[in-house]
């Protein structure tokens, strides 16, 4: 891209020309017109790069920004909501934690390991440049399934990317989700979230400040590399055979943690007015963004940028998505200090610009102008559009029509044939063998998930849990995306992927405090994927509501598609909660043995195969009806989970993705020495939906958690129950032998199926599922 | 008392090592950064866990000719006690301060997991008494796998080097099994583990407190 030094004044042009520029920066004729029209002349090539930038979908939420505002935002303790460079939430008097989550699919997609790695370095800027160290990473991972060559090498790449930004900056990896589904082969999702904690008192907001403030721009050398990522990476549908790699920005984690400790290093000095990262759009959305929310305007000097290489054009200075770049604005007689503060970090502070009171962003360049522009019409004027959107309704598949009723995926996994006992214990070994289940222990343990020793539940529960030091109180964290139900319902998807993050919480004892969505779809041009789009919001929001938490921020990523062939609905929603005396928590929650222990299903006790993991692992298309979602229900589980696991009660994890046999499976391991276990399903009485063995097995449904407590435990988890009005039923025991068996009992208390496996068969099954074969990670 | 912690630029692991200690003993922790080239007054330096200088060109090989190294060598030679935790290993290792090298993992993937250690040698001031435990610590590191000449390897085992042996499979594919070595004097001490990453039962356990219990010891005694 050369940038023409066409002057300021611009100079009519037919309407053909204007469309082509258009296109070139991603905008439609209709948006350059309205650029036309807001400038009151055609605008130059710099011009009309900002407007590309500033205009995306990544950056400027066109088209989901009116459908945001049914997330509820507000709630005790929130300091910052949505549109700061983190959300705020208060944990003490003293404490509060930042946290934000942002996707990095598209360029995952096209160079795995570089793609997660600036998503991971991304998230951490935002987080930092909120004024708090950042304590905790977590992604949330979605690719094919790794028999497919293309997702095996996404998912290599993107664990490696991870492992590879945040072991080397300092920032644990501690929780998330490695997901393999149909959907996801040529479009893997990347979704990162990152917390961090800060003194309660302090705020920094991505401001310029007053008029006559000096703008400084902090980290590496600017370089071509992401010119464009935001406007034609991140807002298009991927095409295969475009090699769109000169997108994709490098990441070096050294310069990152550099860029950290100054960042930080500033905020403590006191003499920042305002800090933000420099992300999606560099330099121009970071000025432009940053400005309009004062109102004020940015003359910015591009000469005095630090370049990586001679000859850098001013466009492409203002579009480069160079990495490990922030920028903060000091008084100006501060500037000298800033810097010294910075250079001690071994950062570099240029001295780039001047805050105005003209309200227009002007860049100069070499003395001349090269481009002026009001700020308000690179944000505020941004397009919004209330596209088209379709609903397609509850029970078809968001990627193609259903089959016929009783088609053959109905009799391999929906069926009511019982399988013989040999097959049962057969499919649950090889359905945790599998990619489904799999310990994703051979993923995490490349993450470095103990540095800044915080870290008191590592990964492997339904929640990591850290400390906080000086606190009493510690905080849980948990993220749970949903892209199997969507596919039957947008909305279910998004009231299961925030009631699941907010069980998770409860299983580790939490009481949540704040939530952040990534909202991961298809192009929003296309009907039925904003009526999906929608609903999925709905949801989101209903559940948000009626679980009383707020959303505190959060990322929308369009045009998740390949050639047209668009991924599922994946809302995905990461929150943190409150554990209460975390000093003692580890061992309540981590104990040394639960052999003995009862085993109780507490919640809703509907399941259904519809679009659950089994009936993907067995071959099915996702069909059938979901479980009713009672959220009044789901509100009553979590109080009542989190009630028994900070009492030390009960040891607890969500049923969740792939039913109760690997649910049992999990709480036999939830100890350090693992148990075996004695269970009975009675069919029927295990709840509605619950006819065949299948079902009761593996069928998913909300509001259900598995729980081990002991006798006395057992007698304070029936009363409490009753007086929540949550439905539980006694499954069985754990034991301290090596049998894993559970008996499916029809009527009278009939056998009619069952489970017999040793406990250690299966779980070198399941350790051993991502090593093996096709999809190891090695 | 006071014990230094070299923070190179890109150490991640420093206020870890610092606040255990603290823990150990509160008020003697101190950071020095690795621009200085005059070392502060301390009894016990140890050069923390991370990826200092980014590990460009090979873990450890841009930090060991940083300006402080002058005086870690100085402080080393004069027998006073030097404990290296991962990347600090590697980095007393490129600087010629300890025998042998840290190469790759055999897995050639990054490695996060508690590990259980023999402790094979009294003869240093972080593991004097230590003689009979197991330690269970935590490896966190993507270069661990230790290194030396068939000769050296020997000669370590010989002289009772050989502080930590990993017991059962190294997570590394280390020669020996080696998880940590000490100079022949015994004041200079290298290992993949992080003894500071246990310090409190809230954390996993207290074993890592241990070692900074057994300097503390060294330099009453010493004083």
């Amino acid at each position: 891209m050369t940038a023409r030094t066409t002057p300021v004044q611009g100079r009519p042009e037919p309407v053909a020309e204007g469309a082509a520029r258009a296109a070139a920066v991603g905008l439609t004729g209709d948006e350059y017109a309205r650029v036309v029209s807001l400038l009151g002349r055609a605008p130059n090539d710099v011009e009309l790069g900002l407007f590309g930038g500033l205009w995306s979908e990544h950056c400027s939420y066109k088209s989901s920004r009116r459908h945001l505002g049914a997330l509820p935002k507000d709630g005790p303790g929130v300091v910052a909501g949505p549109g700061e460079n983190a959300g705020v939430v208060r944990l003490s008097p003293r404490v509060s934690l930042a946290l934000r989550i942002e996707s990095h699919n598209h360029p995952s997609a096209v160079e795995p390991y570089q793609g997660a790695a600036t998503g991971v370095g991304g998230i951490i800027r935002d987080v930092a440049s909120s004024g708090a160290r950042p304590v905790a990473l977590l992604d949330g991972l979605r690719f094919g399934p790794p028999s497919h060559a293309r997702a095996l090498g996404h998912f290599r790449g993107v664990v490696a990317g991870v492992g590879g930004y945040g072991n080397c900056i300092g920032v644990p990896t501690v929780g998330g989700e490695t997901e393999f589904e149909p959907g996801f082969a040529e479009n893997p999702l990347v979704n990162v979230m990152c917390l961090g904690y800060l003194p309660a008192g302090r705020r920094v907001r991505p401001v310029l400040g007053a008029p006559g403030s000096a703008v400084l721009l902090l980290g590496a050398p600017t370089g071509r590399d992401g010119v464009h990522g935001a406007s034609l990476l991140a807002s298009r549908g991927l095409v295969p055979e475009d090699d769109q790699r000169p997108a994709v920005q490098v990441g070096d984690p050294f310069h990152g943690k550099r860029l950290l400790e100054a960042s930080l290093a500033l905020v403590e000095a006191g003499v920042l007015l305002g800090l933000t990262d420099l992300g999606a759009a560099g330099l121009a959305s970071a000025l432009a963004e940053a400005a309009a929310r004062q109102g004020v305007g940015v003359d910015v000097w591009l000469e005095r940028v630090p370049l990586r290489e001679a000859g850098l054009t001013p466009y492409e200075i203002l579009l480069s998505e160079t990495q490990e770049r922030m920028l903060c604005a000091v008084r100006l007689d501060d500037v000298a200090r800033a810097r010294a503060v910075a250079r001690r970090e071994g950062v570099e502070a240029a001295e780039i610009g001047r805050v105005t009171e003209t309200g227009r962003l002007r860049a100069f360049f070499r003395e001349a102008v090269v481009a002026d522009v009001p700020v308000a019409a690179l944000t505020e004027a941004a397009p919004v559009y209330d596209r088209p959107a379709r609903d397609e309704g509850r029970g078809r598949a968001a990627d193609g029509p259903l089959p016929p009723a009783g088609a053959a995926g109905a009799a391999r996994a929906g069926g009511r044939e019982v399988p013989s006992d040999a097959d049962l214990t057969g499919r649950l070994r090889a359905f945790l063998s599998s990619p489904w289940l799999a310990s994703r222990r051979p993923v995490y343990r490349t993450y470095d998930f103990e540095v800044q020793t915080n870290t008191v539940v590592p990964p492997g529960r339904d929640a990591a849990v850290l400390r906080v030091r000086g606190e009493a109180d510690g905080v849980a964290l948990a993220l749970a995306g949903e892209s199997r139900y969507g596919r039957l319902d947008p909305r279910y998807g998004g009231l299961w992927a925030f009631a699941q993050a907010l069980r998770s919480l409860a299983c580790l004892g939490a009481r949540p405090l704040a939530a952040v969505d990534c909202l991961n779809f298809a192009s929003p041009e296309r009907p039925e994927v904003m009526g999906s789009f929608r609903a999925a919001v709905a949801g989101l929001a209903e559940a948000a509501r009626a679980l009383k938490t707020p959303v505190v921020g959060g990322n929308v990523s369009f045009y998740n598609e390949t050639d047209g062939r668009p991924i599922p609905p994946t809302p995905v929603v990461g929150a943190v909660g409150r554990v209460p005396e975390v000093a003692a928590a580890r061992a309540r929650l981590l104990p040394e043995s639960l052999s003995g222990w009862e085993v109780w299903l507490l919640g809703a006790q509907a399941a259904s195969l519809a679009a659950s993991a089994f009936q993907f692992f067995s071959g099915g298309v996702p069909h059938g009806a979901l479980p009713p979602f009672d959220l009044a229900l789901e509100r009553r589980v979590a109080i009542l989970v989190r009630q028994a696991v900070r009492q030390g009660r009960a040891v607890a994890t969500d049923v969740g993705k792939g039913g109760l046999a690997p649910a049992l499976f999990r709480l036999t391991g939830a100890a350090r020495e693992a148990a075996g276990a004695d269970c009975d399903l009675p069919l029927g009485a295990a709840g509605e939906g619950c006819h065949d063995a299948l079902t009761a097995l593996f069928g998913e449904g909300p509001s259900r958690v598995l729980v081990a407590t002991d006798e006395p435990g057992a007698r304070w988890l029936a009363r409490a129950a009753s007086r929540l009005r949550v439905p539980l039923l006694r499954l069985g025991r754990l034991s301290a032998g090596d049998a894993f068996r559970i008996r499916v009992r029809g009527p009278h208390g009939r056998v009619v199926a069952f489970v017999d496996a040793p406990r250690s068969e299966l779980a070198r099954a399941w350790e051993g599922g991502l090593e093996g074969g096709d999809g190891a990670v090695a | 008392m006071r014990i230094g912690v070299v923070v190179f630029p890109g150490s991640n692991c420093d206020r870890d090592a610092l606040s255990a200690i603290e823990l150990a003993r509160p008020g003697c922790a101190v950071a020095i950064r690795a621009e200085e080239a005059e070392l502060p007054p301390v009894d016990a330096l140890v050069l923390p866990g991370g990826f200092a200088y980014g590990d460009y060109l090979r873990a450890g090989a841009l930090a060991a000719v940083a300006p402080v190294m002058e005086g870690v060598r100085r402080f080393a030679d004069s027998g006073r006690p030097v404990l290296g935790i991962c990347n600090g290993f590697q980095v007393l290792c490129e600087a010629g301060l300890l025998p042998g090298a840290l190469a790759p993992n055999e897995s050639g993937r990054f490695v996060c997991e508690e590990v259980c250690l023999f402790v094979e040698s009294e003869a240093t001031p972080f593991t004097a008494g230590l003689g009979s435990r197991r330690l269970r610590l935590p490896v966190a590191h993507a270069h661990g796998r230790y290194q030396a000449d068939a000769a050296t390897l020997d000669r370590l085992e010989r002289n009772g080097q050989v502080v930590f042996r990993y017991e059962g499979q190294s997570p590394n594919g280390s020669a020996r099994r080696i998880a940590g070595v000490r100079n022949e004097r015994g004041n200079v001490l290298g290992m993949m583990p992080h003894p500071e990453r246990r310090v409190e039962d809230a954390l996993g356990g207290r074993d890592g407190l241990l070692l900074f219990a057994a300097l503390l010891r060294h330099l009453e005694a010493s004083a």
